[in-house]
């Protein structure tokens, strides 16, 4: 397994946990719980920092582990996968925001969406904007792993 | 679902007969990592011009001497 297809699988898995750890947070909180409050917001900076500084302690430790023996760290063809699962997490990212803008038109202009769907609140969309962000950095790291595992 | 690309090559065997080379020696000599080029090996990874001229000198050959195209992906 290459440094890269190891930096991939450790970013997932980190990507994992905070998206665990918001969720648990979230639904703890309850159905009724307040998307501008304090609270909320304390959740979204923790879930922030906690993302970088898992990330930056797994850089550090797959490096102090790492056996690699290559003298270059990247080559053509991971940046070519890089390239791919970019690709991959920008249509994912733009597919969710469509979705999201569709919900938002919606319910400002069709009467009743409102109180049928979810509060279109700016603290509401800013929550479902992070958790998009999530989901596109997951689907990178996963087809990284992807095109890996199959060789390109 | 395995895929392979069109081109094969003949790296495994000049490997062997120049001294038995690694493929470790082999990806440090032309700047690319072990795991590309045991991708190329399979034909799971066409290598670019530049990388395929790398090799191909690597081994004093000509790129046609070192890489084949058998027209269809497979």
């Amino acid at each position: 397994m290459s440094k890269q297809e190891r930096a991939s699988w450790a970013s997932l898995i980190v990507e994992g946990f905070v998206v665990a750890y918001y969720f648990s947070r979230v639904f703890a909180m309850g159905p009724d719980a307040d998307f501008a409050s304090a609270e909320m917001l304390g959740l979204i900076i923790r879930v922030i920092v906690l993302a970088i500084v898992l990330g930056v302690a797994s850089e550090i430790a797959l490096t102090m582990l790492s056996r690699n023996t290559d003298q270059v760290a990247a080559d053509e063809r991971d940046a070519l996968i890089s390239a791919k699962a970019h690709r991959n997490g920008y249509i994912a990212l733009s597919v969710g925001v469509a979705l999201l803008i569709g919900q938002i038109v919606l319910t400002a202009t069709v009467p009743g969406t409102a109180e049928r769907g979810m509060p279109m609140t700016a603290f509401f969309t800013a929550h479902v904007l992070l958790v998009l962000m999530m989901a596109a950095g997951a689907v990178v790291y996963a087809s990284r792993i992807f095109y890996y595992r199959r060789g390109w | 679902m395995i895929v392979g690309t069109a081109i094969t090559n003949s790296i495994r065997k000049l490997r062997f007969a120049h001294g038995e080379m690694t493929q470790q020696q082999l990806a440090d000599l032309v700047g690319a990592t072990r795991q590309t080029i045991i991708a190329i090996e399979q034909a799971k990874y066409a290598p670019s011009l530049e990388l395929a001229f790398k090799i191909a000198r690597t081994f004093d050959a000509g790129v046609e001497d070192v890489f084949h195209y058998d027209g269809e992906a497979t």
